[in-house]
């Protein structure tokens, strides 16, 4: 599924993703990690915001009074987040992701061609892995 | 819905903090002497202004009581315990936040007292 953040646009696997919203309004957390930096409801529970235009170093950090347009909630490895993004596409099926990286964005694992528009595809298991230290390099 | 839980809310700065008012034994005005460590200014808040009121919360802990400093508006609000969303586990390192209630202009953070108590000592002791 492609997004865009800030005037960058990334795909990731569509496996991940449960639910589209529009602006989804968050609690920032005082003491909160950056690229984690509130909650917002979901399904009754709370759930983290994780900013992946941050992380990714491609686009400023997302501000409490500052909803974007749209917010991603995916599940990866049964961690459930919300990604606040600017702009969603429809999902392409059977998109071809190839090897070579047309960009140095981090945490890439490919990239896919849609529309015109060649994109990294972001491997989120690898982003959370990340951000908890699961591979090492805790936040 | 299930049984209330009362917050002891403190609201400052648009932001309302929430702790469990079981855990409170008293709340006091606090002397100008202990102005100076507030839990909201170790939550990031603006430093005390000079017409805030301030109170203590008497928090009963295994040694001792403490007093924690805050200022703003001091309410006790029942909360359904089923509307306390707790952090993800992802979050859980974010003390002394534990949950969050959701559902109002303002959210409540709530929060864990001992460790609320333990943030406020340890900046006291100006570690």
């Amino acid at each position: 599924m492609p997004m865009q953040l800030s005037t960058v646009w990334v795909a990731v696997d569509v496996v991940h993703v449960q639910e589209v919203r529009g602006p989804t309004p968050w609690v920032p957390l005082p003491g909160a990690p950056a690229h984690l930096p509130g909650v917002v409801p979901w399904r009754g529970r709370a759930i983290a915001v994780l900013d992946l235009g941050g992380l990714l170093g491609v686009a400023p950090p997302v501000q409490p009074g500052d909803a974007r347009s749209r917010t991603l909630i995916a599940v990866v490895n049964g961690t459930a987040f919300a990604i606040p993004v600017d702009t969603v596409r429809e999902v392409h099926m059977g998109a071809q992701i190839e090897e070579a990286h047309a960009t140095q964005v981090r945490l890439a694992h490919g990239q896919v061609q849609v529309g015109g528009t060649v994109m990294p595809v972001i491997d989120l298991s690898h982003a959370l892995a990340e951000l908890t230290g699961a591979d090492g390099s805790a936040r | 819905m299930t049984a209330p839980v009362e917050l002891v809310i403190v609201e400052r700065g648009g932001v309302r903090l929430g702790v469990p008012a079981d855990r409170i034994s008293a709340i006091d005005d606090v002397p100008d002497a202990q102005r100076a460590v507030r839990l909201q200014q170790q939550l990031g808040q603006p430093p005390l202004g000079e017409d805030e009121r301030c109170f203590g919360l008497r928090i009963a802990g295994p040694t001792g009581e403490s007093v924690v400093s805050v200022a703003g508006r001091v309410t006790i609000v029942p909360v359904p315990a089923d509307e306390i969303s707790p952090l993800p586990e992802l979050m859980s390192r974010v003390a002394p936040v534990t949950g969050v209630v959701f559902g109002d202009d303002t959210p409540v953070l709530v929060l864990d007292a001992d460790a609320m108590v333990v943030m406020v000592e340890y900046a006291r002791a100006g570690r």
